[in-house]
C-alpha cells in the first residue's frame, strides 16, 4: 500500500521543487551580477520555451492518440521538444566572418570546460538505465505488453497488470532515443559552434552562454532519462509487491519491489531537481572554469 | 595562443594553419601534450572548411607535430626522432632565421653570441 503512495510523494516534491526554483531564480536575479550583454538572448529564449511549449503539445497529442500507453512518453518527448529549441537557439548563434583575415584561439573547447565532467556521466547514466530498464520490462513482460505471469510456489500462476512492458515501453524507448541523439548532438553544437565576432558578442558572453546552456542541456537530459526510469520502476514495484498473494508468495518478490520503490523514488526525486534547476539556471557572469578563458 | 590566417592570400589556409602550428611547437610555445582544438572547431571559428583544417592536421601529423587520437583529440607530440643530418639542417635553419632577425635589429656577432649565452643560461636555469 505504501508503495502506491510514492506517485503522489512524487508529485508534492515536484510542486515543491518548481516553487522553490522559481523563489531562487527570481531571488538571484537580484543579487547575481548580470551577464555581458548578449542580444540574441531573449530570441533564443523564446525559441527554447516554444519549442518547450510544441514537445507538450506533441506529448499532450500523443497521449490522445495512444492512450495509457503513452504514459512513460509524455515526459521525453515534452522535453525533448525543449531541447530541440535549445539547439535550434545554438545554430542561431551569429557566427559572421570578420574580413579575410581570421585571427582565432587555439584554447580547446570541451564538455568538460563548461559543465563539471561528472554531470556528463550523471546524464549519460539516467539514459543507459532507463534504456536498460524499459528493455527488461519489455522482455520479462507477456506478448501483450502490459501483463506479467509469474508461477507462485503454491503452483498458480500469478499475473497482473499494468506491466511497463512492450506497450509502454515501446513509446517510452522511441522518445528516449530520440531525446538522447538530441542531447548528444547539442552538446556538440554548444561546443564546436564558432566563436561570434567580438563585435557581436564578446568572448566573456559567448563563454557564459555556451556553459548555461550547457547546463540547461544536461539538465533536460537527465529528466528526459530519469522520469522513464522512475515510472517504470515505480510501477514494477507496485506489481512486483502485488504478485502472488499468499501463500503462493514469492520470497524474492518482496525485496525487489522495495528495492525498484526506492529506485524509482530516487529516480523520480532525481528528474524533478532536474526540472526544477531549468527553471533556475540563468546566464550570469559568474565564475569560469579555471584556465577556460582565453580569447 | 592564437592562429592567424588570411583566406584571400596565395598561401593555401591549410599550409598557413601547418606552418603557425609548426612554428609553435618548435619555438616551445606550444608545450608537449597540449591539446588543440577539434577540426570542426578551428573550422567553424575560421569559417572554413573542416577538410581544410583536417588537411593541415594531417601534414602535422605525418611531420611528427601533433597526434591524434580518436577519444583524446590532436595533441603536441612528443619531440620526435629526428635523423641525424636532417636534424642538423634543421637546427641551421632555426639559427638562420634567428641570425637574420638579429641582424635587421642592427646587432653585432658578439652581441648575437652574448644574447644566446644569456637565453640558453636563463632556459638551463628553468629546466
Amino acid at each position: 500500500m505504501a508503495i502506491r503512495l510514492i506517485p503522489f510523494l512524487v508529485f508534492l516534491v515536484a510542486i515543491a521543487a518548481v516553487g522553490i526554483a522559481a523563489a531562487d531564480r527570481f531571488r538571484s536575479r537580484k543579487t547575481s551580477p548580470p551577464a555581458a550583454p548578449d542580444p540574441s538572448r531573449g530570441r533564443r529564449r523564446i525559441v527554447r520555451w516554444g519549442f518547450g511549449l510544441i514537445g507538450i503539445i506533441l506529448a499532450v497529442a500523443s497521449a490522445f492518440s495512444l492512450g495509457q500507453r503513452a504514459i512513460f512518453l509524455i515526459a521525453p518527448l515534452a522535453i525533448s521538444g525543449y531541447v530541440a529549441g535549445l539547439l535550434l537557439g545554438e545554430l542561431m548563434m551569429p557566427s559572421t566572418p570578420s574580413g579575410t583575415v581570421r585571427r582565432v584561439s587555439l584554447d580547446r573547447r570541451s564538455f568538460e570546460r563548461y559543465v563539471q565532467t561528472r554531470w556528463i556521466w550523471v546524464w549519460r547514466a539516467a539514459a543507459g538505465a532507463a534504456a536498460v530498464a524499459v528493455v527488461a520490462a519489455g522482455l520479462a513482460g507477456g506478448t501483450d505488453g502490459r501483463s506479467l505471469t509469474l508461477a507462485c510456489t503454491d503452483g498458480s500462476m500469478g499475473g497482473a497488470s499494468p506491466w511497463p512492458g512492450w506497450s509502454y515501453g515501446g513509446p517510452a524507448l522511441t522518445a528516449l532515443i530520440l531525446g538522447a541523439l538530441l542531447v548528444e548532438l547539442s552538446m556538440r553544437r554548444i561546443v564546436e559552434r564558432a566563436r561570434p565576432d567580438s563585435d557581436l558578442l564578446s568572448a566573456t558572453a559567448d563563454e557564459a552562454s555556451r556553459r548555461a546552456s550547457m547546463r540547461r542541456l544536461l539538465a533536460a537530459g537527465v529528466a528526459i532519462g530519469l522520469v522513464p526510469l522512475a515510472g517504470v520502476s515505480l510501477s514494477a514495484a507496485i506489481i512486483f509487491g502485488s504478485i502472488c498473494s499468499p501463500p503462493g508468495t514469492l520470497a524474492w518478490t518482496g525485496p525487489l519491489a522495495v528495492t525498484l520503490a526506492i529506485l524509482g523514488f530516487a529516480a523520480g526525486l532525481g528528474a524533478i531537481a532536474s526540472l526544477a534547476s531549468l527553471i533556475r539556471i540563468a546566464e550570469t557572469a559568474r565564475s569560469f572554469p579555471p584556465g577556460g578563458l582565453h580569447a | 595562443m592564437e592562429l592567424t590566417v588570411d583566406i584571400a592570400s596565395p598561401v593555401p589556409v591549410y599550409e598557413q594553419i601547418r606552418a603557425q602550428v609548426t612554428e609553435l611547437v618548435e619555438s616551445g610555445t606550444l608545450r608537449t601534450n597540449t591539446p588543440l582544438p577539434s577540426v570542426r572547431q578551428l573550422a567553424a571559428d575560421m569559417q572554413i572548411a573542416p577538410g581544410t583544417v583536417a588537411r593541415a592536421y594531417r601534414e602535422l601529423e605525418a611531420s611528427g607535430m601533433v597526434v591524434c587520437s580518436r577519444w583524446l583529440g590532436t595533441r603536441v607530440a612528443e619531440v620526435a626522432f629526428v635523423p641525424r643530418t636532417e636534424r642538423r639542417q634543421r637546427l641551421d635553419e632555426a639559427v638562420a632565421r634567428m641570425v637574420s632577425a638579429a641582424r635587421r635589429l642592427g646587432a653585432k656577432d658578439e652581441e648575437i653570441e652574448a644574447s644566446v649565452s644569456r637565453i640558453l643560461a636563463r632556459q638551463s636555469q628553468t629546466r
